[in-house]
């Protein structure tokens, strides 16, 4: 199973009998045309809004593919997701907890504790042994409210960005995380991963049949999918922070792949696919799963986790967040 | 889901209506694999894709006339096997356009 990327805006997506076709204009006005085997393909990210026809769109969806927007520059957009799961049930124990302070305060803490646990491992591998996150990991456990757990996921968060700058090494300059727009090029490649990480989450929240905007860490706001967010937490580490170190210290991406319009820095289009290629070959890496004990991919623990929250929050199964080693 | 890589290779007649059928047969493997000599494709399918593609070739050919043959392989055929002038079979994770 395979997933398709469009990152050109001029290109066609269109279907053709059981299979996609793409156009792509090219420079003589001619369009090339290409066949992909729509019914070996599992989802479709697009990038820089290409055209997508009717057709293709809603073959995707019988298919069960999702659909996922992202601009140009990596940002998150939104999806059309198939419609697999509505369940109502577990939506109802999902509001539940929401307002039960105390399991809601212990969902908050195994969250954070992982997502703490997954940073210093993180570090740990990048000979940065010398750094607080395990004192501040076992603080978790000792805080009354939810509001003092953020407190402490706020100081790691900062702790563990202090040592992105050695790590990176001395081409790239790292200060601290930023965004919106990320300011150098580490943090954009930074955002770019965490966006590509949150379509992956959101199309697991929707077949498990969560609800994408209530979360329990991330507070409810008009449009902010806090579910989604509590679930990338644990993943944000292991899978982009890890990615984003791999290519940066393997020279996958140089500093001259980037071009700075205003102040925001962008991917040029070639390293834009390599860095896709890496997501890709890192989502589909395999482990063994802590808890089921067999071997996975992270596509399919992401999944996972997603239905092990639901089963916690409908059967009282203890939620244990993906910690690797 | 684990897939197995399946080789089609089909031969029908030359008639109008077997042109229509052939036509048909290809664009319905197109959207299951890739197309890599003529009336020869390759597929890397779960046995669920392959049940649904099985029953669609069913209905559209007529047997008495037309022949297709589907190879099964696992993944240690093809591993060993060997290609002269295009490339050894493998399975796509990523496509980029």
């Amino acid at each position: 199973m395979s997933t398709l990327y469009l990152t050109q805006p001029d290109a066609v997506l269109s279907k053709d009998y059981e299979a996609f076709q793409v156009a792509l204009k090219q420079e003589d006005g001619s369009w090339k045309k290409q066949k992909v085997a729509a019914q070996t393909v599992e989802q479709v990210i697009l990038m820089g809004n290409p055209q997508v026809t009717g057709d293709a769109f809603v073959y995707a969806l019988q298919l069960g593919m999702p659909v996922h927007y992202l601009s140009s520059f990596g940002k998150y957009l939104g999806s059309a997701l198939p419609s697999h799961s509505r369940n109502g049930q577990l939506r109802l124990a999902q509001y539940q907890v929401y307002q039960d302070p105390v399991r809601r305060l212990e969902l908050v803490k195994a969250i954070v504790t992982a997502k703490i646990h997954n940073q210093y491992n993180v570090l740990y591998r990048h000979n940065e042994k010398d750094n607080p996150l395990k004192e501040r990991k076992s603080l978790v456990k000792t805080q009354q409210t939810i509001d003092q757990v953020r407190g402490v996921e706020g100081l790691a968060a900062r702790e563990y960005f202090a040592c992105w700058q050695r790590m990176v090494g001395n081409e790239w300059t790292f200060n601290g995380r930023n965004r919106r727009p990320p300011t150098d090029p580490v943090n954009s490649l930074m955002s770019f991963a965490y966006a590509l990480l949150q379509g992956q989450v959101m199309a697991a929240v929707h077949i498990t049949g969560l609800d994408p905007y209530i979360g329990y860490l991330h507070e409810v706001h008009h449009g902010q999918p806090a579910m989604v967010l509590d679930l990338m937490e644990e993943f944000r580490a292991l899978i982009a922070d890890n990615l984003v170190l791999s290519v940066l210290n393997n020279r996958k991406i140089q500093p001259e792949d980037f071009t700075d319009s205003l102040g925001a820095y962008r991917l040029k289009e070639n390293a834009k696919k390599i860095f896709l290629q890496a997501f890709d070959k890192k989502m589909n890496d395999e482990f063994k799963h802590p808890v089921f004990e067999y071997r996975c991919t992270y596509r399919r623990a992401i999944e996972l986790q997603a239905r092990l929250l639901g089963r916690h929050l409908q059967e009282g199964v203890p939620y244990k967040p993906l910690i690797l080693r | 889901m684990s897939t197995l890589f399946y080789l089609f290779i089909y031969d029908l007649p030359d008639n109008k209506a077997a042109n229509k059928r052939r036509t048909r047969l290809h664009k319905m493997l197109t959207g299951y694999g890739k197309w890599t000599q003529y009336s020869v494709f390759e597929c890397f399918l779960t046995a669920v894709q392959f049940t649904q593609l099985q029953i669609k070739i069913e209905k559209l050919i007529k047997p008495d006339e037309d022949s297709i043959r589907v190879y099964v392989l696992d993944a240690g055929s093809v591993k060993r096997t060997i290609t002269y002038g295009s490339e050894v079979p493998r399975q796509e994770q990523t496509i980029i356009i």
